[in-house]
């Protein structure tokens, strides 16, 4: 086994050249549209008499949802009868094909729209000032900059957007179309269930408490307390590091196993 | 160049290279078409004119320079016609006779027409 | 170069495409992959792509099995279906983001090429006509110097005068170090370029012969009477029976494909005793 036959940055970067040039139109077209709602709240804002901006949190909206569509129809060659041809006979590895899409989705997505985004505020508070005279108030900390004086939230936000996106990815190598409204609703379901599920446990132990007596249990409350704790833990544990990668094995899979 | 007849395509191909010594065209010492210079002429696989040219080199017809590549032999129009002769008296010929037979044609009726056809020959 | 071994594929349980099927495909030809509708020849020229994994048995190409799907190995095959996509790039463009793949790529052959079929130097790729995207795809595959190129219907959706350019520039590609698979229903667009023939049918690979040996084996002529016990098969045609016999007198004679390929499979049995004496 070569390590040619998994990795080779040349390829590799050739290989996110090629998905980038074949995919630029799409981006270009939800760029266009991101533009395009943001500028006319903007304007109505402005009408309003408000001095607008880009808020920070509008910002963190439209991070993760565009970036969840993306996400989500990355590997939409791969289910394409033709299509499905060419991505699957490009000489390169399935991790290459991975890693392309991923990297495309998350680091060079994030740069892009962040830069993107400090563009656009400019751009509009140079028309606020020309339509409205006012301008962007770049010292508050909902305005777009806000993310700069708290870098905690914005790693936080990045951090979360790398999490669920794995989710996204999946989704889009599992689903044959629409995988972003599959995905939503499947969540929705598995949430919905989760919710009955808790529900029903919480009252019958619920139930439980009012009928049994404590000391029976023989269980303090302190070692509740800290078992509690426990799960809290492995709670974040899991959603910070196995989650993804279980995700990222499972698109890799999905890719090595999917036939046209 | 149109493939029509029943013969193997190698024989057709090699039919036309007779044609083109017995017409003159080509003459002793030139260099014929490569293999593939051939085939893609004539649109075919080029395994297919190797095949002529083997055949042809066999009956001294055209002969290869390692190298280089193939040349109309000294006794190509020699052998070329030696061989034409021969098909000619073995195929052909039976076919001309038996429609002579049907047609009721005597050889004298062909002599005429046959030097008729000379004559034409000569004038154009 | 191509070696399948044992073979079984279906897309339905309980009903196999392909049964136990073996093909061993030699270097430096131009295979004629030839068979019935259905009987399989996308499917397999798709499991030689790495597109479709075998139920059962191997699939290796240059000594790699095709569903592992290596860079290594598809750097050395290049695949034109029937039905194909390009993107809405220019031909530029297109030669930039896929051609640095391919490491034996040439630029001047595809220039040749496409010179060869008359396509416009410059454009959009979605601009050209059906047929035009196939014929630059064909100087593209042919280009990238790969040692198995796979056509599946190369000729469909061609003018006249390019099929025939398709059998000059397909001439001018063959080497020793090539192999061409060429799946057709049109088999007289390109007869005389295909060489070795097989055929596909009910699951197996029931033909694989190179043109010399069938021309050595059988005998395919025109006769005026109805033929007798002797044709392994026969047809009416125009001016007579298109008849099938075997080759008893050592007469050359041409291999009409598509005679042979009916011949093939209404007779499989007496014409394979004939290959195999």
């Amino acid at each position: 086994m070569k390590l040619e036959n998994y990795f080779n940055l040349k390829r590799f970067l050739y290989l996110v050249k090629n998905d980038l040039i074949n995919n630029y139109r799409s981006y270009f077209v939800g760029l266009g549209a991101i533009t395009g709602v943001i500028v006319a709240l903007d304007i109505i804002m402005g009408l309003a008499g408000a001095d607008f901006g880009i808020p920070v949190a509008l910002f963190y909206f439209t991070y993760f949802l565009s970036g969840f569509i993306i996400s989500s129809i990355a590997f939409n060659d791969m289910h394409h009868p033709q299509k499905g041809i060419s991505f699957f006979t490009l000489p390169c590895s399935i991790f290459e094909r991975l890693l392309s899409k991923f990297i495309i989705t998350t680091v060079i997505y994030t740069i892009v729209i962040l830069l993107y985004f400090i563009i656009l505020n400019f751009a509009l508070g140079i028309m606020n000032n020309i339509l409205f005279s006012a301008g962007i108030d770049f010292q508050s900390d909902i305005s777009l900059f806000g993310l700069f004086s708290d870098t905690d939230t914005f790693i936080f936000i990045v951090k979360l957007y790398f999490i669920v996106q794995s989710v996204f990815l999946f989704a889009s190598t599992y689903f044959n179309k629409n995988a972003f409204l599959k995905l939503i609703f499947a969540m929705f379901v598995l949430q919905l269930g989760f919710s009955i599920y808790t529900a029903l446990v919480g009252k019958m132990i619920f139930v439980g408490f009012e009928t049994l007596h404590f000391k029976s249990m023989d269980v303090s409350f302190n070692e509740m307390k800290s078992f509690l704790m426990f799960l809290k833990d492995f709670g974040f544990f899991i959603l910070n590091w196995v989650i993804a990668p279980y995700f990222w094995i499972l698109t890799f899979l999905r890719l090595k196993e999917k036939e046209v | 160049m149109k493939f029509n007849s029943n013969l193997a395509i190698y024989l057709q191909i090699a039919e036309y290279i007779c044609e083109k010594i017995l017409t003159k065209k080509w003459t002793e010492e030139d260099r014929i078409p490569s293999v593939r210079e051939m085939a893609v002429d004539v649109e075919v696989n080029p395994n297919t004119v190797m095949r002529t040219y083997a055949y042809l080199q066999d009956k001294g017809i055209i002969f290869n320079k390692r190298g280089i590549g193939y040349f109309i032999d000294k006794e190509a129009y020699k052998n070329t016609l030696e061989m034409k002769k021969q098909e000619f008296v073995k195929f052909e010929l039976p076919q001309l006779f038996k429609l002579m037979n049907l047609l009721k044609i005597d050889l004298r009726e062909l002599e005429k027409m046959y030097n008729n056809f000379l004559e034409m020959e000569g004038a154009l | 170069m191509v070696n399948i071994k044992n073979l079984t594929f279906s897309y339905k349980k309980n009903l196999k495409l392909f049964d136990s099927l073996d093909l061993e495909l030699m270097n430096g030809s131009v295979y004629g992959l030839l068979g019935k509708n259905g009987a399989g020849k996308t499917t397999l020229l798709k499991i030689l792509s790495g597109l479709r994994f075998p139920d059962k048995g191997t699939c290796k190409v240059l000594g790699f099995e095709t569903k592992t799907r290596t860079p290594e190995f598809l750097k050395d095959i290049y695949i034109i279906s029937e039905e194909f996509f390009t993107p809405s790039v220019s031909m530029k463009e297109y030669v930039d983001i896929f051609a640095p793949f391919y490491p034996n790529f040439s630029l001047d052959q595809l220039n040749e090429y496409s010179r060869e079929f008359e396509l416009p130097e410059t454009g959009k790729l979605s601009a050209l006509s059906y047929g035009q995207k196939k014929k630059f795809l064909i100087s593209f595959g042919l280009a990238t110097n790969c040692k198995l190129l796979i056509l599946d219907e190369p000729t469909n959706g061609l003018d006249i005068p390019s099929k025939s350019k398709l059998r000059k520039v397909l001439a001018t590609a063959v080497s020793n170090e090539r192999t061409f698979i060429i799946s057709t229903h049109q088999v007289r667009d390109i007869d005389k370029i295909i060489d070795p023939i097989i055929i596909l049918e009910q699951g197996k690979v029931i033909f694989n012969q190179p043109i010399e040996n069938i021309s050595n084996k059988l005998l395919l002529k025109i006769t005026q009477d109805e033929p007798g016990e002797e044709a392994l098969y026969f047809e009416k045609g125009l001016g007579g029976y298109l008849s099938v016999e075997e080759n008893l007198n050592n007469e050359p004679s041409n291999v009409d494909i598509e005679l042979l390929f009916n011949a093939v499979i209404s007779n499989q049995q007496k014409i394979n005793r004939i290959f195999n004496n």
